[in-house]
């Protein structure tokens, strides 16, 4: 009896082991070794043409991430953007959603209309906003000629980031999909108890559905600062010489990813650019894990860690409740 | 009670209407100007002389053929391997016990959270290195490897399917494989038209992988659109717009079928199952 | 049913996948020298060179080389093939560094060829030119220095212009009551600021007609041909180093930045609506500065070619207390890689290219102006257009320099260089920094990248 069941257990065993071969032999080949082949590189002065005399020179590369200004500059750009395209991109998901949350005839099409842009690759997109915002003949300019103001110099210096959001916002209408499923998952019971109660829109609201929905407003999240930190491809299509992987935006959109495309592909500084990748990517990792230990005190599940947390809020409260009660 | 419910009905329709046209406004004037002349000023409505052959210029006036010929390959590649690994792995995780499988399940959830430069970046380098230069190589390595986000989403789906059936076919005397395309795989459907088309609109629209690692003759659509003008044959430095615009709306029109086709099997249960996980 | 369906679909295009990148020849050149059609090693010596077929491969492009062209070529000289070889720069250094580059290199003379050189990549031609039939040493014009290094021949240019001649629309100069300049005296940069402002015309913030474009005022290379007007330069003799932060280049900056403001000018803060030489065409633009070759484009297209009397061309403009000079700033030639199998038949095709019917052709069609004296005589010279545009030709080449080389640093690549200029001088013509904060800058960044270049080329 026994025997049988070992070999079936080790026969399952070496299955699994097979099926999931390829994911292994990948993750050695085309993750772990450029990874660690990349950190390496890092820590010399790699140029593209001297890997016969390479020098180890220590955290060289590093530290000129801190005094490079071009560096410097584009985390800030990057940092800027970053934190007003996050918000809004869920505000705006968010938002459309709940107006989508509807049976009203016609909601289908409204949706795939919020929805389309997002579903559009970036390379036809951006050229569209590229022309659209381009200073003489563009469409937002002839508009604006209509009512007899100015043209803006959309893509120049002062205007390229106010652009750059504009552009960003039209396509920020991704998260739509996961909340409307979310919302429609909200068991209408809560909201006509609630009511009974006395509640009214707002806070139907702000104390059912977004507690409600905090998992998927957390997910987007997540997604949306991964996003943020990895932007390259709108800048690079509103930059005025754009035509190539290697335009570069003006100063206010010139992000960081932008600059070590520069460093890597211009200057051919591959160990450089290849220092700025790993700072990123511990950056990234940082960050999520913040976002990750921040999720348990606003991110409630429907299941026993919620129910939990009732439990332990409960008692936290009656704790409470004694010790007004021995003062009193 | 009704007036109430018929103002608040005004109310969402014009919000809605007024968003709507937000929202199609850019693709509204992409259009129009798209069917315009090659000489004339950027129009704000109809343009008075429609030029519909601009669509049948952009494709003529540069190798639009080959550029979706390598657009085929790379998207077939992706969408392949992205189906069927995926699928295999997804199913090892979800139904198949074995020691270290949960490290492994962690490894690879972890992924999910490196960031495609992180990878992309050094693989370029060390490939341009090792002087692999303009290949699909790096397509179907990468697709041989799996993608943790799929691989997720079959594991989840594949979790709800009642372990009756399989436990079932196993006493008839199934292999794992037969239970695998004969039993699981009918009923993950709906995932494989998702990751289907999420690697679709994915390897559709990637203008940057190629870039990296593909010659400007094995460039497809995506890229060339970036890096590629219309331009007057005797002067490289005009650029006709109306032709460029055309030529993105070309480009859209697969993206758009293949989301259309593919949304009615995005269930809310699969959405909501792997975010409560 | 589904399931087979989708499976059957995947599999097709899985199939279909493979045969095609099957087709479009295989998986990557790994290290491979020689071309699929490339010639047998062994046979690569003096002997049996007749019985066997040589592929020359060569980055020029389509544009400039065409079918019919090639055709001939290997119907003169059957034993050896021609293919066209398409590589941006960073596919090219990357087949350089695997050995498996083409034979034949377009390169800008003026702004590629010292890198290319100090890099030890280019061939030296000397020899070549000594015994050539086609390439006369003293039949060439002093402007074919630019192919010349350090006294050394490495290629030729295959047609050339003195890029920063002004061409006018004298319908607009007589519209705003402007006086014709005199095409024999250069115009000082001062007039042409007076006379820039004095065309454009703007109103309510649109511009309806501008001055000039400056499409040649925001670069590394007027910057120096600036400085050399006055006897100074961007570089240290040894070129290992920048002298960007100084009071010359100051000046220039401040020039330039006066047209910027001024808005008579084309810029980052008043883009144009597309190519400007488009717009001179359009009749929106009063002076463009573009070579010879410009020419070419107002003779065919529809809008210009039927008065080409209302358009004028002017020597290059002068720095107020300067020298005339007059240079080429592009110079599109070709070398031949020192890696190169088989440069013999490469300078076959070279000396073909450069000097035999396709420089001809070149010189006939207007577009170009010829290298070699013998072939000046067949530039256009029929309508006045033609005559007039000769005549200040002439004067530039008699009397613009254009024997000087304008200088460019070869430890340096134009593209980073660019870059460089967009990202620190473009926030002056927004107000957002001045040229005492950006030239430090400016030079400190392009000094790093030389000593890169110079840790390439492997020089101390």
């Amino acid at each position: 009896m026994t025997k049988s069941r070992f070999n079936f257990r080790t026969k399952e065993a070496i299955t699994f082991y097979i099926l999931i071969s390829p994911f292994i032999v990948m993750l050695f080949l085309m993750k772990l070794f450029p990874f660690i082949w990349g950190v390496i590189m890092s820590f010399t002065n790699y140029t593209g043409f001297n890997y016969d005399n390479l020098k180890n020179i220590g955290f060289d590369n590093y530290e000129r991430v801190v005094t490079d200004n071009f560096a410097i500059q584009s985390l800030q750009a990057t940092a800027v953007i970053g934190l007003i395209t996050v918000p809004m991109g869920l505000l705006l998901s968010f938002g459309l959603a709940l107006l989508l949350n509807s049976n009203k005839k016609g909601v289908g099409l409204f949706r795939t209309i919020y929805y389309f842009p997002s579903i559009i690759p970036v390379v036809a997109t951006g050229l569209m906003w590229r022309i659209l915002f381009n200073n003489d003949g563009g469409a937002f300019n002839e508009l604006l000629g209509l009512f007899g103001i100015a043209p803006v110099n959309w893509l120049g210096m002062e205007w390229c980031r106010r652009a750059l959001i504009i552009f960003m916002a039209w396509s920020a209408g991704g998260g739509i999909l996961t909340y409307l499923a979310a919302l429609k998952g909200v068991s209408n019971d809560l909201y006509e108890s609630a009511s009974i109660d006395g509640a009214n829109g707002l806070q139907k609201l702000l104390k059912i559905t977004i507690p409600i929905l905090t998992p998927v407003i957390f997910f987007n999240l997540v997604n949306g600062l991964i996003a943020a930190w990895q932007l390259f491809a709108e800048p690079i299509f509103l930059a005025a010489n754009a035509g190539s992987l290697l335009a570069v935006p003006y100063e206010p959109n010139y992000v960081y990813l932008v600059h070590v495309y520069q460093q890597i592909f211009v200057n051919q500084r591959f160990g450089y650019g290849l220092s700025m990748i790993w700072l990123l990517f511990i950056f990234s990792i940082v960050c999520t894990r913040l976002v990750f230990y921040t999720s348990k005190f606003w991110v409630f599940y429907e299941n026993e860690t919620g129910s939990e947390r009732v439990k332990k809020n409960k008692k936290k409260t009656a704790a409470r409740q004694k010790e007004v009660s021995s003062v009193a | 009670m009704l007036r109430k419910k018929s103002f608040e009905s005004l109310l969402w329709y014009s919000t809605a209407v007024v968003l709507a046209i937000i929202f199609l406004v850019p693709l509204y004037f992409t259009f129009i100007n798209a069917l315009n002349g090659l000489a004339s000023t950027p129009v704000l409505t109809l343009p008075k002389k429609l030029h519909p052959e601009n669509f049948v210029e952009a494709i003529i006036r540069i190798p639009f053929w080959r550029y979706l010929k390598s657009s085929v390959i790379i998207v077939s590649i992706s969408v392949f391997f992205a189906v069927w690994i995926n699928f295999i792995l997804g199913y090892a995780f979800a139904r198949m016990n074995a020691p270290g499988k949960d490290i492994w399940f962690s490894i690879l959830i972890s992924l999910m959270m490196v960031p495609a430069f992180a990878t992309s970046i050094p693989t370029y380098v060390l490939f341009s290195k090792m002087q692999i230069t303009d290949s699909y190589l790096i397509w179907i390595l990468n697709g041989i490897g799996g993608s943790p986000f799929y691989t997720f989403l079959f594991r989840q789906f594949m979790q709800t399917i009642p372990k009756e059936l399989e436990e079932a076919a196993r006493i008839d005397g199934s292999t794992t494989v037969g239970i695998m395309f004969r039993i699981i795989l009918p009923l993950t459907i709906p995932v494989v038209a998702v990751v289907f088309m999420f690697e679709f609109l994915n390897s559709w629209g990637d203008f940057v992988q190629p870039f990296m690692f593909l010659n400007e003759e094995r460039w497809p659509l995506s890229t060339a659109l970036m890096g590629v003008r219309y331009t007057l044959p005797n002067n490289a430095s005009v650029v006709l717009v109306p032709l460029q615009l055309a030529a993105s709306l070309l480009f859209m029109i697969p993206s758009v079928i293949v989301y259309f086709a593919g949304q009615k099997y995005i269930k809310e249960g699969m959405i909501t199952s792997g975010l409560k996980g | 049913m589904k399931k087979r369906t989708i499976s059957l679909v995947a599999n097709l295009m899985l199939v279909a996948s493979i045969a095609l990148s099957g087709c479009a020849s295989g998986n990557g050149s790994n290290s491979d020298k020689q071309s699929n059609t490339g010639s047998n090693e062994n046979a690569s010596t003096t002997d049996n060179a007749a019985a066997e077929v040589v592929t020359i491969r060569t980055t020029l492009p389509p544009g400039e080389l065409s079918e019919d062209q090639i055709k001939e070529f290997e119907s003169q000289y059957p034993n050896i093939n021609v293919e066209l070889v398409p590589a941006d720069e960073t596919k090219l250094m990357a087949m350089i560094a695997a050995g498996s580059a083409p034979d034949v290199i377009r390169i800008s003379g003026v702004q590629e060829l010292p890198t290319y050189v100090t890099r030890g990549l280019a061939l030296n031609l000397d020899e070549y030119f000594q015994k050539s039939e086609l390439i006369k040493e003293d039949d060439l014009l002093p402007v074919a220095n630019v192919f010349k290094y350090k006294g050394s021949w490495y290629g030729l240019m295959k047609d050339w212009s003195p890029d920063q001649t002004l061409y006018i629309n004298k319908k607009i100069f007589e519209a705003a009551g402007v006086p014709i300049p005199d095409p024999k005296t250069p115009l000082t940069y001062s007039e042409l600021l007076d006379i820039t402002q004095k065309l454009t015309k703007i109103e309510n913030g649109k511009v309806i007609i501008e001055g000039m474009d400056g499409d040649t005022l925001f670069s590394m290379t007027n910057v120096q041909m600036q400085l050399q007007q006055i006897g100074k330069s961007l570089w240290s003799d040894d070129m290992k180093k920048a002298n960007i932060n100084n009071d010359d280049v100051k000046n220039v900056l401040n020039r330039i930045n006066q047209f910027v403001q001024a808005k008579s000018v084309y810029s980052p803060i008043n883009p144009a609506p597309n190519w400007t030489g488009g717009t001179f065409i359009d009749g929106q633009l009063a002076i463009a500065q573009f070579g010879y070759w410009y020419t070419g484009i107002l003779r065919s297209d529809s809008k210009t070619k039927d008065h080409l009397d209302d358009y004028m061309m002017l020597p290059a403009p002068v720095v107020d207390g300067g020298t005339r000079y007059s240079p080429v700033t592009g110079g599109t030639g070709a070398i031949i890689l020192k890696q190169s199998e088989h440069p013999d038949e490469a300078f076959t095709f070279l000396e073909w290219y450069m000097a035999g019917k396709p420089a001809d052709d070149r010189a006939k069609s207007g577009w170009g102006v010829p290298i070699f004296k013998s072939k000046m005589s067949l530039v256009p010279q029929q309508t006045n257009f033609d005559k007039q545009t000769f005549e200040v030709l002439n004067d530039e080449i008699q009397n613009g320099q254009t024997d000087t080389v304008l200088e460019f640093n070869p430890y340096l690549n134009a593209s980073a260089v660019n870059g460089l200029i967009d990202k620190l001088i473009t926030p002056i013509y927004f107000g957002k920094d001045t040229p005492e904060n950006a030239l430090p800058e400016l030079e400190k960044q392009i000094q790093a990248l030389i000593e890169e270049g110079m840790d390439i080329a492997g020089v101390e």
